[in-house]
């Protein structure tokens, strides 16, 4: 399985992202159990040792619930999933805005080709919700 | 965390040529560290000093509190970067040999494995292609239980197809129970699965990180890193 | 563990030796049939009765020497190569690898190796069998003293001096593959090692023949019976010299079997000290490339 990772920044820090929009797109339950750390290492084509140290980071950021003896688990708490799902799409905007600033639109600008994109797509008929 | 191998000021020189040069560094179990650098920079010298392959050299390497030789070897399973099993083996009769001298040796795991890849236990190791010569002997390698496994460019001599997937076989056999001492100088494919970098330059480290660090603070992939550092000589 | 190393080491050498084996006994077949066919022309056409039997310059005994000597080299070559290509080529990253003494490994080398040299002997005489059964003008009668006599002493003598000599060789190749002061051996340094190999080899050889034959017969039979007379072959195996058949007084008059013994025991002495010389390389200077 070959990865798509972003060898420039730290690969940890990318999973957690990735568990973090599986959180907030509910592919991932709350109060689910988290899949060990060795089949995440084998799913993700990395080192066990990073996969490790995103799920602890999880946990300290409170998404993640450690049992002792069961191991990990989604967190059931309403509210932090739910800023959670604040939390994602800023991150997106934020890259999608700072891509659009590179192109040289101006910030005003930007709502604008936003509508209208989204107007010429519903008029194609095409699903952008994929 | 318990060091599985420590070495300390190693150098190696054959007649007047230096081949390494005060080398230290520990490989912690439960990690997976990449002897990284281009041909002739020194890898194999290093990993042939661990295996006890070299005597004559100066400094100290240590396996679990052995020096290299039989004991030491007992827990160390290597992958070599030659075929060194004799290639008019049956598959089988490897398997054999693995489970006679290697008391962590799964066989079982071993067939396993095999079979996943379609390779027929009776065949006769030259009968197959160059890549499954590798994969058969690096099935052999990772079905022990080791504490350290040092593989000698398991990637070098395979087509990019293979190489993910001797990349996922290390990975599946890594219980974190032992450590992994891997050298090679393709390193994109691997550095998912690093948790150390050691570059090696001229016999010579250069460079002795946590991966994840690296690319926290120098924004960079390791394989760009890489290219950088050794433009004049890859 | 020995066992198991000496499992292994049989099959690998194993191919080398049958076909080595093979390829002798078919010479044999041959030797034996041109033989037959020159007997048979020198009776029918240049009228002599005689029946070539061991007369020491017999055209037959030459051809068998002919024979045998190459059977004896491919033998030490064989032996020789074993040792180098499972021990220095890409096998070595494996024996030397081994959860195994480097002094075990050294040992099943050397046991299985004078194990071939046993086999090697057994081919020389059924080659001498063969060619005797095929040529129809030698006496059977004769074939059993060769047995009687000679054969165990050929078979003893030559094994002793493969015990010494098997050793020694490996002692050379491992030289050749050590590394001194930085330095690696190899070229030169090993050609120079194999002449001084071959060189003792040959005075033991020469020596324990002269030697140790003698004590054969004693110990079988009584000095001044008619066995006396007859057959002794000193046929040393691994390579220098070969069928040397003596009818009458042994030349060298009476003997002294303590000098017997102490030839013996130099040669295990040479070859309990070169496994040693060649043990402790192993340890402590090996280079493998």
């Amino acid at each position: 399985m070959s990865n798509n990772f972003d060898n420039k920044r730290p690969i940890y820090q990318q999973i957690i992202d990735r568990i973090l929009t599986s959180i907030a797109k509910g592919e991932m339950a709350p109060g689910e159990k988290v899949a060990s750390v060795r089949v995440m290492a084998l799913y993700y084509g990395v080192n066990p040792n990073t996969i490790q140290k995103s799920l602890a980071k999880l946990e300290e950021m409170g998404y993640l619930r450690a049992e002792r003896t069961s191991g990990r688990y989604v967190t059931s708490d309403a509210a932090t999933i739910a800023a959670l799902k604040t939390r994602i799409p800023d991150t997106i905007i934020g890259d999608f805005v700072a891509e659009m600033i590179g192109l040289g639109i101006a910030k005003p600008e930007i709502p604008h080709h936003v509508k209208e994109y989204i107007e010429r797509v519903d008029k194609d008929g095409k699903d952008i919700a994929n | 965390m318990e060091k599985i191998l420590q070495i300390s000021n190693l150098t190696k020189s054959y007649g007047k040529t230096q081949a390494v040069r005060d080398i230290t560094f520990d490989v912690k179990k439960g990690s997976i560290v990449g002897l990284l650098g281009p041909n002739g920079s020194g890898k194999t010298t290093i990993i042939k000093t661990i295996m006890g392959l070299l005597s004559d050299y100066g400094g100290n390497v240590s396996i679990k509190g052995e020096a290299p030789g039989p004991i030491a070897n007992s827990r160390i399973s290597y992958l070599p970067d030659v075929a060194h099993i004799p290639t008019w083996f049956k598959v089988s009769r490897a398997i054999a040999f693995f489970a006679d001298f290697y008391e962590d040796f799964d066989a079982v795991r071993a067939e396993a494995m095999l079979a996943a890849m379609k390779i027929p236990l009776d065949k006769k190791i030259k009968s197959l292609s160059r890549g499954m010569q590798e994969k058969v002997q690096l099935s052999l390698v990772m079905s022990r239980r080791a504490d350290l496994y040092v593989l000698d460019e398991p990637i070098g001599a395979v087509d990019p197809a293979s190489r993910e997937f001797i990349i996922d076989t290390i990975l599946k056999n890594f219980d974190g129970e032992g450590a992994i001492l891997l050298s090679t100088h393709i390193v994109a494919d691997i550095e998912p699965i690093l948790d150390v970098a050691i570059f090696l330059r001229e016999g010579e480290i250069i460079l002795h990180d946590d991966v994840d660090k690296i690319r926290e603070e120098k924004a960079t992939s390791l394989d760009q890193l890489f290219r950088e550092v050794f433009k004049n000589v890859v | 563990m020995l066992f198991k190393l000496m499992k292994y080491d049989f099959v690998y050498s194993a191919r080398l030796f049958f076909a080595l084996g093979t390829i002798a006994i078919a010479l044999a077949f041959i030797l034996g049939g041109v033989d037959g066919l020159y007997q048979g022309y020198r009776i029918m056409f240049a009228g002599q009765e005689q029946s070539i039997i061991f007369t020491p310059n017999s055209t037959f005994m030459q051809m068998l020497s002919i024979v045998l000597i190459p059977v004896g080299v491919a033998a030490i070559i064989h032996i020789a190569q074993f040792y180098h290509k499972s021990m220095f080529g890409k096998a070595g990253h494996l024996a030397m690898t081994m959860p195994v003494s480097r002094g075990t490994v050294l040992l099943s080398k050397i046991t299985v190796s004078f194990a071939w040299v046993l086999y090697v002997i057994a081919v020389a005489m059924a080659m001498v069998a063969v060619t005797h059964i095929i040529s129809p003008y030698l006496s059977l009668t004769l074939f059993f003293t060769f047995i009687d006599i000679g054969t165990i002493a050929f078979i003893v003598h030559t094994a002793i001096v493969a015990l010494a000599a098997i050793p020694l060789l490996f002692f050379c190749i491992t030289l050749s593959n050590s590394v001194f002061i930085g330095v690696r051996l190899n070229g030169i340094i090993a050609g120079f090692i194999g002449f001084l190999y071959a060189g003792i080899y040959a005075y033991l050889a020469d020596r324990l023949t002269m030697r140790f034959t003698p004590a054969i017969d004693a110990m079988i039979m009584n000095p001044g019976t008619i066995w006396e007379q007859h057959t002794i072959v000193r046929v040393p195996l691994m390579g220098l010299q070969y069928g040397r058949i003596v009818i009458g007084q042994r030349p060298w008059g009476g003997h002294d079997v303590y000098i017997d013994i102490f030839f013996i025991a130099l040669t295990l002495a040479i070859a309990a000290i070169a496994a040693a010389a060649t043990h402790s390389l192993l340890k402590k200077r090996v280079s493998l490339q």
